[in-house]
């Protein structure tokens, strides 16, 4: 993938070429490579962001299902049982576990984009100077005309 | 910021929102937290609306009925009639209620009487015994019919025993000791239902 894109930066620096002078430079710039353990680090580190994240989500939920089964804005008819002092214990719970699942699963995403940031490996920058002579070199009943371009 | 704070009253969303008087109070006076058992209404309202518990003024019971040979009496008029009876036991040191009744003449050598007992589940359960003349207690635990259920704030305890036609038999209410708050909610209001089938 990398050395595909290298080669359409080098193409496109060479087509405008075309339309720059003979003499003028060509830039190649040529991203980093990133090692396969730099990558393997940060996708880990996403990763574990989006799964913590994730268990944030489904205990977010569970504890707000909990949460609902006991609120009660008008009168229930019902009794205040071991089996309501059960959903608030477990809306509590799942309310301290959603909120430590969000912390990790931000701090882990947040980690993980910084790290792909920070260890951004530097790009590499190639500048060819061509060399272009005209030649006329003649012939029977004219002369041929071209140029020598070098590297 | 939006997003935190959205974040936030989302998280707030699991805590329960339970609003004052939307449950009756539970076993022990137990309510929601920052909620009390009001003792006239048996509902779990704020702590500051929560009234000391109190008997009912339209109660039949009529004290003093503190002992047997004070207790109350009340008529069954016939075999297979029920009767209801409405009391309160163990505020202002009133400790057991007794009501007296005799079995009417007409009704058959094998009778049985069913004693139903229903009451807040808030405070202390009563024990209730029905005693024949010499004093021993006729009745036996049963399961009720149609029983009341904790859920719904109230609970029951039946019992049945069988009686002599043309004797006389007295009912005895007492705090079971049990499930009282340690002694702060010794007391209950109660209902009573006696019939006697053959």
């Amino acid at each position: 993938m990398l050395s595909r894109l290298a080669s359409v930066v080098v193409v496109g620096c060479l087509a405008s070429t075309a339309w720059a002078g003979p003499n003028d430079p060509i830039v190649i710039t040529t991203p980093g490579d990133r090692s396969p353990g730099n990558i393997a680090t940060a996708a880990s580190l996403a990763g574990v962001g989006l799964l913590a994240g994730g268990l944030g989500v489904y205990f977010h939920l569970d504890g707000k299902s909990a949460s609902d089964d006991v609120s009660a804005g008008v009168y229930t008819g019902k009794a205040w049982t071991p089996t309501q002092i059960a959903l608030v214990d477990k809306a509590h719970d799942d309310r301290t576990r959603a909120i430590v699942g969000y912390s990790i699963g931000g701090a882990a995403l947040i980690g993980a984009i910084v790290y792909w940031i920070v260890t951004d490996p530097p790009s590499e920058t190639t500048i060819i100077q061509p060399h272009s002579a005209p030649a006329v070199m003649p012939t029977q009943g004219g002369a041929l005309l071209g140029g020598t371009w070098s590297f | 910021m939006r997003r935190l704070l959205l974040l936030t009253i989302s998280l707030a969303a699991c805590t329960p929102d339970i609003s004052t008087g939307t449950y009756l109070c539970g076993a022990e006076e137990s309510c929601p937290g920052g909620q009390k058992c009001d003792g006239a209404t048996n509902l779990c309202v704020s702590a500051e609306n929560a009234l000391p518990f109190a008997c009912n003024q339209d109660d039949s019971e009529v004290e003093p009925n503190d002992s047997v040979a004070t207790a109350q009496n009340f008529v069954v008029p016939n075999c297979g009639s029920t009767v209801e009876i409405t009391g309160c036991e163990g505020k202002d040191a009133d400790a057991a209620d007794y009501f007296s009744f005799m079995v009417p003449a007409q009704c058959a050598a094998q009778t049985i009487a069913v004693v139903r007992t229903s009451y807040p589940l808030a405070y202390e359960p009563p024990a209730v015994n029905l005693l024949a003349t010499g004093g021993s207690d006729v009745l036996t635990d049963q399961p009720c019919t149609a029983s009341a259920t904790d859920e719904d704030g109230d609970s029951a305890a039946c019992g049945r025993g069988p009686v002599t036609s043309g004797m006389t038999y007295t009912l005895e209410v007492t705090g079971s000791g049990e499930k009282n708050c340690g002694g702060t909610c010794a007391h209950n209001r109660y209902r009573l239902t006696v019939t006697l089938t053959q």
